[in-house]
């Protein structure tokens, strides 16, 4: 077997594992899901390279070739997921309307709570007594945006 | 060994060059950056394979490689520039230090700001148009609809989440 064809043939088993997973709601949160699932074809396409004896640069490609299929379906994913752009054209292909009723549709204070869930389920985030705590997660990985805002000379959303 | 220093160079390029050229910083100025690094790669690739210097599978690790780099530095400017959730996270940070109410109005602004850009964003592109005040898709929409609803149905994204 090629290299392109076992980097396509992990990605495609991938792709149809999420999809059911997803369907049933088996793994979660949604990430988890998506790590254990990927992640566990990464592992076995590593397997199927050494077990086919591909030379050095072939198994690369197939590695890279695996991966930049992974990243881009995640890209499309968060997409789909978060993107208010992507919603509206979901919106939109369902029925035409107003300004007014696709703000409705998606109030500030909604996307707050969708994104306050989303972060308390992703253990990123802890509600106690009404308030919002960053977890030890959460404070990692807010230093880690900020690190990372600074190397790119970004400022703070929000501010 | 070559791709993995130009990428290299080609990322502390960028810091540099986003800290005294504002051009770089924004939302074309990265994406242009990276679009056409990626085309000068794949161009030098594939004249490579052409005269035979180079096998088809060191082009596809060059263009591939350059193609994951690009994909999560974009990933990671994007979410990172002006983030929802980067956001909510900011601001809880801030009330916990601070000692603070979390400042519920201000998340709720970033919510209205990205609403409303999103709708003239999606408008600029040709993507929808508005007749007698309602919006509809054009037939470039409609593509990209069809595409965003593959990938919501593969990965059961409903519509109001």
């Amino acid at each position: 077997m090629s290299w392109s064809a076992l980097s396509l043939a992990c990605f495609g088993a991938a792709l149809a594992l999420h999809a059911l997973a997803s369907r049933f709601g088996l793994i979660r949160p949604a990430i988890r899901r998506y790590i254990v699932i990927f992640g566990g074809a990464g592992v076995a396409l590593l397997g199927a390279i050494l077990f086919a004896g591909l030379p050095a640069t072939e198994a690369l490609a197939a590695v890279l070739a695996y991966g930049f299929l992974v990243e881009l379906y995640l890209f499309m994913f968060t997409l789909s997921l978060g993107s208010v752009s992507v919603k509206i054209l979901r919106l939109l292909r369902v029925t035409p309307l107003t300004r007014d009723e696709i703000e409705a549709r998606y109030a500030p204070e909604q996307m707050v709570d969708i994104r306050l869930h989303r972060l308390v389920v992703s253990g990123f985030i802890v509600r106690s007594d009404d308030v919002f705590r960053l977890t030890r997660k959460g404070r990692s990985v807010r230093f880690a945006i900020d690190r990372v805002r600074g190397l790119l000379h970004h400022g703070r959303p929000g501010r | 060994v070559w791709l993995a220093g130009y990428l290299v160079t080609h990322f502390a390029f960028y810091v540099l060059a986003s800290r005294r050229v504002s051009w770089f910083a924004g939302e074309r100025g990265v994406f242009l950056f990276h679009a056409l690094s990626n085309v000068l790669v794949t161009a030098l690739a594939l004249a490579g394979w052409a005269t035979g210097a180079l096998s088809s599978a060191v082009v596809a690790v060059c263009v591939l490689g350059h193609g994951m780099y690009s994909t999560t530095f974009l990933w990671i400017w994007s979410g990172t520039q002006g983030g929802y959730s980067a956001a909510i996270l900011d601001a809880i940070w801030r009330s916990s230090a601070e000692g603070t109410q979390l400042d519920w109005s201000a998340l709720e602004g970033v919510g209205k700001g990205k609403q409303g850009g999103r709708l003239a964003d999606v408008e600029a592109l040709g993507l929808v148009v508005c007749h007698d005040g309602r919006f509809v898709l054009t037939s470039r929409g409609r593509a990209a609809s069809v595409v965003a609803e593959l990938f919501a149905a593969l990965a059961n994204v409903q519509l109001r989440e």
